[in-house]
């Protein structure tokens, strides 16, 4: 009997996971789910004036005290700046979130509806609006 | 106990995983005869922590678990109904007490008992006894023994 396989056999598999991005539009890709957020925005309010940059840099930066204790900002896996490494609470490395350090941020929808789900539950308590959505990517965008 | 033997058979080596597991990872497996849920679990089950073997919990576990993604340590963890079907299936299939687990992993578990943590295994908990301060890998809250990547040179991604 020996474990040592079985660790073996499972993080192998964990090796080749993220290589699935090709010569794809990222650009394009990141234009699309804008402009999605952007639709919606405009639907819930009629005076959607475009997104900003500051407005998701306050969102990024924000404590709003509302979600759980163990997360109360997004800053806490991804630091305060977007250019800088993560890290998770379980001590995982993640690549910077600014776009110009990670050029396919913010590229693939089902990715990040499901991440805005779970960090906007986790940090506010709630589900982020298409606006704040827009703004955040938007101020990525610019980092 | 059963783990005896063995365990006087790991050294410092035992912590150096890699070499070994890229050599038993032919490239093509990452694409081809995957099993299914293989793939959702490494994509979503990697992105916090490492990918946690499936053959260190028993089946109990992985169904506990995956029951209640949305409150998962502190965290949200969540998934649409399908995915985390496929990947309740792969870890259940896997697990400890499945034709590919261990009966070693399974040392001392009462059967009334469903961890949720593999570091609340008896069989870990044995390993790592002389590295655990007491208390440290107890409790609620975040715990530095689960990132197995601080001491078992493993890649998660
Ligand atoms: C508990 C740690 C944690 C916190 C807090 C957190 N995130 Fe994240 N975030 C992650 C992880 C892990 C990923 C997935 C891995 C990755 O993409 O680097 C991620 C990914 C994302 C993505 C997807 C990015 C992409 O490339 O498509 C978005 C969007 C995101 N986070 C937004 C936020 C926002 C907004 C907040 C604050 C409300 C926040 N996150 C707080 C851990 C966190
Ligand atoms: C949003 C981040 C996140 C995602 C996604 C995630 N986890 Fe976790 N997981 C955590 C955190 C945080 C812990 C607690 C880590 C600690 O105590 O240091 C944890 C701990 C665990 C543990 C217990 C580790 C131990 O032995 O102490 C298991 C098992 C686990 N996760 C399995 C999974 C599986 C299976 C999935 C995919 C369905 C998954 N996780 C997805 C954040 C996440
Ligand atoms: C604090 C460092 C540390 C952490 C964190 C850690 N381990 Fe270990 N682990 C060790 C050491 C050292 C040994 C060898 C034990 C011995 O020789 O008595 C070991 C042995 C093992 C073994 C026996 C097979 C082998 O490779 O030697 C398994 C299986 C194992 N660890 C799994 C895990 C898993 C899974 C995690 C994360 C949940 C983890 N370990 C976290 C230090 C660690």
């Amino acid at each position: 009997m020996n474990l040592r396989p079985i660790l073996l056999l499972a993080f192998a598999a964990s090796l080749t996971g993220g290589a699935t991005l090709a010569a794809t539009n990222y650009a394009s890709e990141r234009a699309a789910i804008v402009a999605r957020y952007a639709a919606e925005a405009k639907q819930a309010n009629p005076n959607f004036h475009g997104f900003s940059a500051d407005a998701g840099k306050a969102f990024f930066l924000a404590h709003p005290g509302t979600g759980r204790p163990e997360t109360p900002s997004c800053t806490t896996c991804h630091t305060t700046s977007p250019r800088n490494y993560g890290r998770t609470r379980a001590g995982k490395q993640l690549l910077p979130v600014a776009v110009s350090r990670t050029p396919a941020r913010f590229t693939n929808l089902t990715k990040v509806e499901r991440w805005f789900k779970r960090n906007c539950n986790t940090v506010y308590g709630r589900t982020c609006t298409a606006q704040e959505k827009g703004n955040y990517i938007t101020f990525m965008e610019s980092q | 106990m059963r783990l005896a033997p063995y365990l006087v058979g790991l050294t410092l080596a035992g912590l150096v995983l890699a070499p070994l597991l890229l050599a038993a990872a032919p490239a093509e497996a990452a694409t081809r005869g995957l099993p299914s849920g293989l793939a959702d679990t490494r994509r979503e089950c990697s992105a916090c922590h490492v990918l946690y073997p499936p053959e260190l919990l028993p089946a109990r576990s992985w169904q506990a678990l995956t029951s209640h993604l949305s409150t998962h340590f502190g965290e949200d963890a969540s998934l649409d109904a399908p995915t985390t079907a496929a990947i309740t299936k792969y870890l259940v299939d896997h697990a400890a007490d499945s034709r590919y687990g261990s009966r070693d992993v399974m040392w001392h578990l009462s059967p009334t008992q469903t961890p949720q943590r593999i570091t609340d295994m008896p069989f870990w908990r044995s390993i790592h006894r002389r590295l655990l301060q007491p208390g440290v890998g107890t409790g609620p809250g975040i715990r530095t023994a689960a990132d197995c990547a601080r001491c078992h040179d493993v890649r998660s991604e």
